[in-house]
């Protein structure tokens, strides 16, 4: 019996050998996102979005919702155009000469990419956190107090030193560098810089905050700050976070959207997406099956 | 998604330690078929030397158990499998544990024949017994097939058999007893052939759950105490 079994694998994997050719590379991307790219109440709706660089197209046809806070990851193998996607929800391809985006994306409903809607002002209500911390070469104060100066949030220098205290401790950071504010913000450790950028990004208290691999540059325990970080934040804020860690997105996620070469191929809720994700290239990619 | 590619990773390594969880499981259930062939023989021959091999042989299925389990850990700890191969490590580690069951009941049935062979033959329940007998050991056998093929549909085919197997266990249940009260002298050794008939049953119940743990493995859905059509 035991070596009839032993067969009989055998023989289903040559099987398997030589369906290779029909393999995940092999396969099509569903025409709509499958799984549940739509939710009730959206804070952000992005519907057929495309978006080129110059003549070459990077997103293909994408429409996806961003509930109200709640954190929503977004992988996918590199160049499969996560990140621009992420940098078009808030006009961060603007800068890019021979970028173009198509489609509508609203935030509240309002239409993001609409002639009255000015950058500046959109992406103090939608923030941004980077892959590499990169804090002003200023004082750490002065790094937070910035934002809220530019858009005048705050009239007097107590008011301002309150925004100051209050993002830090929400970045998880007032206790380490509360005596030294006026020291550079170069100097921290890269851990504390990236908590740095994020109490820049939430002290003019932004509604969404985009994050763009913002653990790839940092070891673990930061990395594990960072993320505890995140799900404190998305209590307050709408939280998208683009990475490559696929077991980051597993532990601060909520839902989970899959990318490849452009196409949105699976959102779902994360624990789906990680135990029995719907899609065969979600599943390929997840388990490591990419040649 | 009910296509699982084992042998697609990028890393060759953890190809090979997948398929190493999933032959071995698959080599411990062909020595529990065994097993339970063996104890059902030892019981019907009344062969306490047959038995006292099932007896011997339980504690090489623990050992392989336990392997297998640890095998899973590290997997656990070293790859953290996700989808389908995360899928494949809880049902492997599930299943051994169902096998290992298996095996106890094959040692309760190798205990009882040894007891039958020392109080003398048992008047009735041995047609019940092989009847029993057969229906569990296909079930094993076709569930490990269907465990070995990734088939859901075999596997819920099989474990639709374990209805039949409670219904023949629950006449032969009666049966026995109404002999009992009309011969308490034989009620002893009759019991013991119960006994062996309550072990089998629960064979089946196991080869069930495996049938359960396949369909999640294969179609990602969890049909425990919801049965497959949920």
């Amino acid at each position: 019996m035991v070596s009839k079994l032993v067969t009989d694998t055998a023989t289903m994997l040559e099987k398997k050998a030589t369906a290779k050719q029909t393999g995940p590379d092999a396969m099509d991307y569903p025409e709509q996102a499958i799984g549940e790219p739509f939710v009730k109440n959206p804070k952000m709706s992005m519907r057929n979005v495309d978006v080129f660089y110059g003549d070459k197209q990077a997103i293909y046809n994408v429409n996806v919702d961003i509930g109200q806070n709640e954190v929503i990851a977004m992988i996918g193998p590199s160049g499969c155009g996560k990140s621009t996607f992420l940098r078009s929800i808030n006009r961060m391809n603007d800068t890019v000469e021979s970028c173009r985006v198509h489609g509508e994306l609203s935030l509240d409903g309002e239409d993001i990419y609409a002639a009255k809607m000015d950058p500046v002002a959109l992406r103090a209500r939608v923030g941004m956190v980077f892959q590499k911390p990169n804090p002003f070469p200023k004082s750490i104060y002065d790094n937070v107090s910035y934002g809220p100066r530019l858009h005048g949030l705050a009239s007097r220098r107590a008011e301002l030193d309150e925004i100051v205290e209050n993002s830090l401790r929400r970045a998880g950071l007032w206790e380490e560098v509360k005596d030294r504010l006026d020291q550079p913000g170069t100097g921290l450790s890269g851990g504390q810089q990236q908590r740095l950028c994020i109490a820049r990004a939430i002290a003019i208290s932004p509604e969404v905050i985009l994050m763009d691999e913002p653990c790839s540059a940092l070891d673990p325990i930061a990395t594990a700050k960072i993320e505890e970080l995140i799900a404190e934040l998305s209590e307050n804020y709408t939280i998208a976070i683009v990475t490559h860690s696929m077991q980051q997105a597993a532990r601060v996620s909520r839902r989970t959207a899959y990318f490849h070469l452009g196409h949105l191929v699976e959102v779902n809720d994360t624990e789906k997406v990680f135990t029995a994700p719907e899609h065969a290239l979600t599943e390929a990619y997840i388990t490591g099956r990419f040649g | 998604m009910d296509k699982l590619n084992l042998d697609q990773h990028i890393s060759r390594q953890f190809n090979e330690d997948l398929e190493e969880i999933k032959t071995s499981m698959l080599e411990m259930g062909g020595l529990v078929e065994m097993q339970v062939g063996d104890a059902i023989r030892a019981l019907e021959d009344a062969d306490s030397r047959l038995a006292e091999r099932v007896i011997e042989v339980e504690s090489r299925i623990d050992e392989m158990e336990m392997d297998i389990d640890e095998t899973c850990t590290t997997l656990i700890a070293r790859r953290q499998p996700a989808a389908s191969d995360l899928r494949l490590v809880t049902a492997v580690s599930k299943t051994i544990r169902d096998l290992e069951r298996i095996g106890d009941e094959a040692q309760k049935i190798a205990k009882m024949a040894i007891k039958l062979s020392e109080e003398g033959e048992a008047p009735r329940g041995y047609t019940e017994v092989r009847h029993i007998g057969n229906c569990v050991r296909k079930m094993l056998n076709d569930s490990l097939d269907a465990f070995s093929r990734f088939d859901a549909e075999a596997a819920i085919a099989t474990m639709k058999e374990d209805r039949q197997v409670d219904m023949d266990y629950k006449s032969a249940l009666r049966e026995m007893i109404t002999y009992m009260m009309e011969d308490p002298r034989s009620i002893s050794r009759s019991m013991n052939i119960l006994w062996a008939l309550r072990s089998l049953e629960r064979v089946g119940d196991h080869a069930k759950n495996i049938c359960e743990h396949i369909v999640y493995l294969v179609q990602g859905r969890d049909i425990r105490h919801r049965g497959p059509d949920a």
